[in-house]
């Protein structure tokens, strides 16, 4: 019986040499996709494409010219590619993708649909916007160590997001956001400075559609209001008026009218509830810990009132901000902080917004915001 | 008809002169061997009494001192009897069938007639040119007895008699082989070891039928409950200590005549893993090193298949970090990852077989060419990538670090199907393989005993002493997996004992 | 007793391993895709859904360990030879053997989908299934002893798996199991009905049975079993909701394998693409399970050796494999296998129970008089 199923295998061995070899996917004969830029092509629906790959040569040269292709959409684009390199071109390795302005402000998701279908993408990949031609960030020619400018950007976003200057902004996060009722996504949005790939800020999107750029600086509010974060740091002025008596020991008469301080964010946590269901009004309530970092002005920090005066600044700058930005994105129309999920997500039934009640609803929505700052330590120094 | 005539008349033979005796034997039992030789003493009374002895086989000091200078100092008539008291050696035999009697000469006896008597007498005097006891070669030690047996079994059962001189420990002594017959001792410690067992494996001793056993190794593969496996489901091992160490755990051991190791059975996976080095040591080491030859074993065989199948199909799985460096290394290499990989695989064993074959000295020298120059040139040629060179060098090495050979070998080869496999379908045919390697073990038995014990079937109280090594304190009973009569260890809880603890001086003696 | 079933003791096994019996066999292709199937219907609900069916599946396998009790030592055959005769249990052995053929004709299609769809889209699945089968008669020549390793070694070996979801379970979102008790009737009976395919696979135990040592404990490790599973289940369908947007776990097919996609170590990245290979050490019980089960019950009815009959199988898979080729043809072949299933894993077990209580009845009763 054993000699059988020996026998058997021999046989069912031979076999899968004759016939069974799968499709093979040589590692060095692979065009390996790291990045893809999307631009508005110059005719009516179509796209441009810019695909950055590795290049597995000897002599380490730093030139690198993606390979770029129209066609009808993304997936079109990227077959069109094939014909201009003898390598086979896949995606497994993707890193980013980045959008052009004029194709973001049409909406990115017939792009994405199909990468987000594709098994061999992996859903980790960021999805970026950028401010200028994708073509034109994807050119830049410097990229520090990295083999190529696609694994750049996706070194540069990984450090960023690490550091939670912005806010994750994966595949997957950006179809959970585009898919979910309630919840708009929101992106990086990459530029080209002095030939280099940069980080300017954040891209609110009202479904697929890019509607606003934001700075870095308005990208640290947004994120106090999204999530818990345990790093950043956040710049404020501060007027020198309030203060005048704290300084005197070190500077008698300050000529500034405002001095600078920086906060580094310990922890933060935000809670939005929905307060009153009749009149559409949530509540947002940030709390904020964190130690000061830097300041321009010697200011007298044993006593215990300066840090309660710098606290209570910090929590009317820090609500300031939130308002204004809220008050931003609901003249847009775009849900990014998804107060839409929590309200859904509290009614059952009839009081349940569909997609058209909730962008008609968002911008009558009224907000508590409420943030408590807490300074927990001042450096060093004192 | 003929046959039966022909027995009655060599039967029949004796009374007859010594040189009657002397021609029948050389002519039908000796084959005409030019070795053989009579020696014919006259005593005092007048008695002709002639010695038969092949004397290649025979130690002439103790014949002569112990055999023929007491028969020739002899004064009174002599019967076999009388000659029988005379002869302080043990071993004899009265025989008169004359193939009998040749057998025994052959195997180093020497045949003792008085003229015109009934009957012969042997006495066994074998000269057997051996090895002294040395260094253990293929299992080395660091700790413990650094010694291996040797090629006589009866250095080799004094050796084990010494370690277990107790009166529990069992011998049962087999002859086997129609041709040439060979002496098989086989002992284990009759309060412990498990009847079943013993009954089992003296079955298959008594019903194994061959025409001789040329080594312990090949005796261990005749009896083996599947012949066709790679994987060896008796130990042979070359170390007396690891073998009286197995029989008292309650396993049973086998000695084989002319023959450096002996057998051990039954057997599981695991304790191929294990050495005796791991039990002399401490136990943190000893638990550090089971760990890790366990992981040296299965970085062995899937380290080079996981390399093919992730450069021929899954490049998504490849970290960024290795990517580029991957890349570039393979981006001269003129062969797919697969061939590249058999390539280098065949090569690495060409060294090593070709180490084994020649002088040690050669040998190493060898090592350093193969290693090395070839390595670095196959590297530089483009023919291998470097980052190949490292994975096949690194589960090279981690299969030599499995303290048995043979089991290290069957893993090194185990790994060419698997590579195939992993070349053609990717990680779909390196886990096919490997799930048809796990059955297979699933399946073996070694003596009907479960091949992948204590795993499964799983016994939670054999783990400290197979996949793990707990402290000597802890370990208060002998391994489940053994069947063994009495569980308990005496003795091991000796921390517990009164006058153990007895108060010392301690800080500012 | 008409025929009382002599299992030689070394053959059999200890209670215990009943418990990866039960998990290997209920936790197989369906896992999954169970997200998806469930939360169609249930939507957040889905867990409160799992929850009543896998009290409903407990229950069942008391059921079935008390009519096992009840005629003590037999298997299915023998139970229904006992009730019905002769050739009603013949009927019913043979549907069984159908209704295992379908289960695992289709589990092993499944399994060729997941390497075709997410590794090798062109090779040929036939080869892909034809090497499983391989695999799955070299278990069945090894006999029950051997079968029972290899769900106990696979479930060690591919345990780990499920707990990387650790992972996705990090990113999910509160809001998406809110509000709570959402479900109306409807969704309530359509999410039973689904969620209790993921339960097919308990009657195991009526063959199982007589090769149990110690039978008394049958019921402990068995409920484990199934806990054990339902536990499992619960996680998938818990974190594939918090993960997804609601809109999102409806239009994936394999939920179970798009959450392996976040996960990645710095040795490996892109886990899904080792899980779907990996997912090979969880199917390969489970079918051979089924595959014995078949070539089990064929021994009892006609007195075929198992080694004779697991070739049929294979024959018979492989050209099952062949036909069934787009994905349509799939999810018609995984409906018949669970409306079937419905029959024989919930329905079938009721209808044996009257009986059994009436034996146990008159087995006092007959105790009294004597």
């Amino acid at each position: 019986m054993k000699n059988k199923i020996k026998k058997f295998l021999i046989i069912v061995s031979t076999f899968m040499l004759l016939t069974g070899c799968a499709q093979e996917r040589i590692l060095e004969q692979l065009g390996i996709i790291t990045a893809i830029g999307l631009d508005k092509g110059e005719e009516e629906r179509e796209v441009f494409g810019s695909f950055v790959t590795y290049k597995f040569s000897q002599q380490l040269s730093n030139e690198s010219t993606p390979i770029y292709s129209y066609g009808r959409t993304a997936r079109d684009a990227y077959n069109q590619a094939f014909s201009k390199t003898a390598k086979q071109l896949v995606t497994g390795q993707l890193r980013a993708v980045l959008y052009g302005p004029e194709l973001a402000k049409e909406g990115i998701w017939p792009h994405l649909n199909g990468l987000q279908r594709n098994q061999f993408v992996t859903d980790l990949l960021y999805v970026t916007v950028t401010d200028m031609p994708a073509k034109e960030v994807l050119s830049a020619q410097i990229y520090e160590e990295a083999p190529n400018v696609g694994i750049y950007i996706y070194k540069l976003l990984d450090q960023v997001v690490g550091k939670e200057q912005i806010i994750d902004s994966s595949l997957h996060e950006f179809t959970k956001n585009y898919m979910k009722i309630g919840a708009d996504p929101i992106t990086p949005v990459l530029s080209k400075k002095d030939d280099r790939v940069i980080v300017t800020g954040l891209g609110l999107f009202q479904d697929d559609r890019l509607m606003e750029i934001i700075d870095l600086r308005e990208a640290f509010y947004v994120r106090l209001i999204l999530d818990e974060f345990k790093a950043g740091e956040l710049q404020v002025e501060l007027p020198t008026e309030n203060y005048r008596q704290f300084m005197e020991d070190f500077d008698p008469s300050p000529e500034e009218e405002s001095f600078e301080m920086t906060v580094q964010q310990v922890r933060s946590s935000s809670t939005i509830t929905v307060k009153e269901p009749e009149n559409n009004r949530f509540g947002l309530d940030i709390n904020f810990e964190g130690e000061i970092r830097e300041l321009n002005k010697e200011i007298d920090l044993e006593s215990e009132e300066v840090i309660r005066m710098l606290e209570k600044d910090l929590s009317k700058i820090i609500e300031d901000n939130i308002t204004k930005i809220l008050e931003k994105t609901q003249e847009l129309n775009v849900d990014s902080f998804g107060f839409g999920t929590f309200w859904n997500s509290t009614f059952k039934g009839n009081k349940k917004l569909s997609e058209e009640e909730w962008r008609k609803e968002y911008p009558n929505f009224q907000f508590d915001v409420n943030v408590k700052t807490k300074i927990l330590r001042h450096g060093i120094t004192q | 008809m003929k046959r039966k005539s022909m027995k009655k008349k060599q039967q029949s033979l004796f009374p007859c002169t010594l040189e009657e005796l002397q021609t029948e034997l050389k002519e039908k039992a000796m084959n005409n061997n030019p070795d053989f030789v009579m020696k014919i003493v006259e005593t005092e009374s007048e008695q002709r009494i002639g010695f038969y002895f092949l004397y290649t086989i025979v130690k002439p000091q103790v014949l002569y001192d112990q055999i023929i200078s007491p028969v020739q100092k002899a004064k009174m008539t002599l019967d076999i009897q009388s000659i029988d008291h005379m002869i302080v050696l043990p071993d004899s035999k009265q025989k008169s069938n004359l193939d009998e009697i040749g057998q025994l000469l052959i195997q180093g006896s020497v045949c003792i007639y008085i003229e015109n008597d009934q009957m012969s007498l042997l006495h066994s005097v074998p000269l057997q040119e051996h090895r002294s006891i040395e260094r253990a070669e293929t299992e080395s030690l660091i700790f413990g007895p650094q010694i291996a047996f040797t090629n006589s079994i009866g250095t080799n059962l004094n050796m084990i008699r010494n370690m277990v001189d107790t009166p529990h420990l069992k011998i049962e002594k087999f002859i086997i082989g129609n041709r040439i017959p060979t002496e098989v001792q086989m002992m284990y410690m009759d309060d412990i070891a498990n009847d079943e067992n013993v009954i089992e494996l003296r079955n298959r001793l008594t019903s194994l039928r061959t025409e001789d056993v040329m080594n312990s190794a090949v005796l261990s593969q005749q009896i083996e409950d599947n012949p066709y496996s790679i994987f060896p489901q008796f130990m042979v091992s070359e170390l007396p200590d690891r073998f009286s160490y197995s029989i008292k755990e309650g396993k049973i051991g086998i000695l084989v005549d002319n023959s450096p190791s002996g057998i051990i059975a039954p057997i599981t996976f695991s304790s191929f893993f294990e050495s005796t080095d791991d039990i002399y040591g401490r136990w943190i080491i000893g638990f550090f090193t089971r760990l890790m030859r366990m992981f040296a074993m299965i970085v062995s065989i899937t380290l080079t298949p996981i390399y093919v199948a992730a450069l021929t199909f899954h490049y998504e799985v490849i970290p960024e970090a290795l990517l580029l460096s991957l890349g570039e290394s393979r981006n001269r290499v003129p062969f797919p990852p697969l061939l590249e990989t058999l390539i280098l695989e065949t090569m690495m064993e060409f060294i090593r077989e070709a180490g084994a074959r020649l002088p040690t000295k050669v040998g190493q020298t060898m090592g350093i060419v193969g290693g090395i120059v070839i390595g670095q040139a196959v590297v530089q040629a483009g023919f291998t990538s470097n980052i190949l060179i490292i994975l096949v060098a690194l589960s090279a090495l981690a299969s030599f670090t499995t303290p048995d050979y043979v089991m290290g070998s069957s893993l090194r080869i185990l790994r060419f199907p698997i590579i195939i496999f992993a070349g053609f379908l990717g990680f779909v045919g390196f886990f096919f393989m490997l799930a048809f390697i796990i059955i297979h073990l699933l399946r073996l038995r070694s003596l009907h005993r479960p091949y992948t014990a204590p795993i499964y079937p799983f016994r939670f109280t054999d783990f400290d002493q197979s996949q793990v090594r707990i402290p000597f304190v802890l370990n208060k009973e002998r391994p489940v997996s053994n069947l063994p009569k009495k569980t308990e260890r005496q003795g091991r809880n000796s921390h517990n004992h009164p006058l153990f603890k007895t108060r010392g001086k301690d800080i500012d003696e | 007793m008409k025929n009382p079933l002599n299992i030689p003791e070394h053959l059999k096994f200890r209670a215990s391993y009943l418990f990866f019996i039960l998990f290997n066999i209920l936790i197989g292709v369906g896992v999954v895709a169970l997200p998806r199937r469930v939360f169609q219907h249930a939507k957040q609900d889905s867990w409160l859904v799992i929850i009543i069916t896998a009290v409903i599946a407990h229950l069942l396998l008391a059921i079935i360990i008390f009519i096992l009790k009840t005629y003590k030592g037999t298997d299915l055959y023998g139970i229904l030879q006992e009730t019905f005769g002769n050739w009603l249990a013949k009927v019913f052995g043979y549907l069984f053997i159908v209704y295992f053929f379908i289960v695992y004709l289709s589990a092993l299609t499944k399994y060729t989908e997941f390497i075709v769809v997410f590794i090798f889209p062109q090779h040929s699945r036939f080869i892909i299934g034809f090497l499983m089968t391989i695999l799955i008669a070299y278990c069945i020549y090894g006999g029950i002893r051997v079968i029972v390793g290899v769900c106990f070694l696979f479930f060690l070996l591919s345990f780990w798996l499920n707990g990387v979801l650790a992972v996705p379970a990090t990113m999910i979102d509160t809001n998406n199991y809110f509000p709570l008790f959402e479900i109306d009737r409807n969704g309530l009976f359509n999410g039973l009905l689904v969620s209790a395919y993921s339960f097919l696979g308990i009657e195991v135990l009526w063959y199982l049975y007589p090769y149990i040592r110690n039978k008394e404990k049958t019921m402990l490790y068995s409920q484990l079993g199934l806990f054990a599973t339902v536990i499992a289940l619960l996680g998938y369908v818990i974190i594939s909701i918090g993960f997804f947007a609601p809109k999102q776990l409806e239009s994936l097919i394999w939920p179970g394998f798009v959450m392996f996609k976040v996960i990645s170590f710095s040795v490996f990245e892109r886990l899904d693409i080792f899980a779907v290979s990996f997912w090979k050490f969880i199917i390969l019980p489970n079918l051979i399970l089924y595959a014995w089960l078949m070539t089990r019950s064929l021994k009892r009815i006609k007195h075929i050796k198992q080694k004779h009959s697991i070739w049929g199988i294979i024959i018979l898979s492989s050209i099952g494999l062949h036909f069934i080729d787009t994905q349509r043809q799939l999810e018609h072949l995984l409906k018949i296998a669970d409306y079937s299933g419905l029959f024989f894993t919930f329905l079938f077990p009721i209808l044996l129970l009257p009986f059994a209580i009436i034996k146990r009845i008159r087995g006092a009763k007959n105790e009294k008089q004597n």
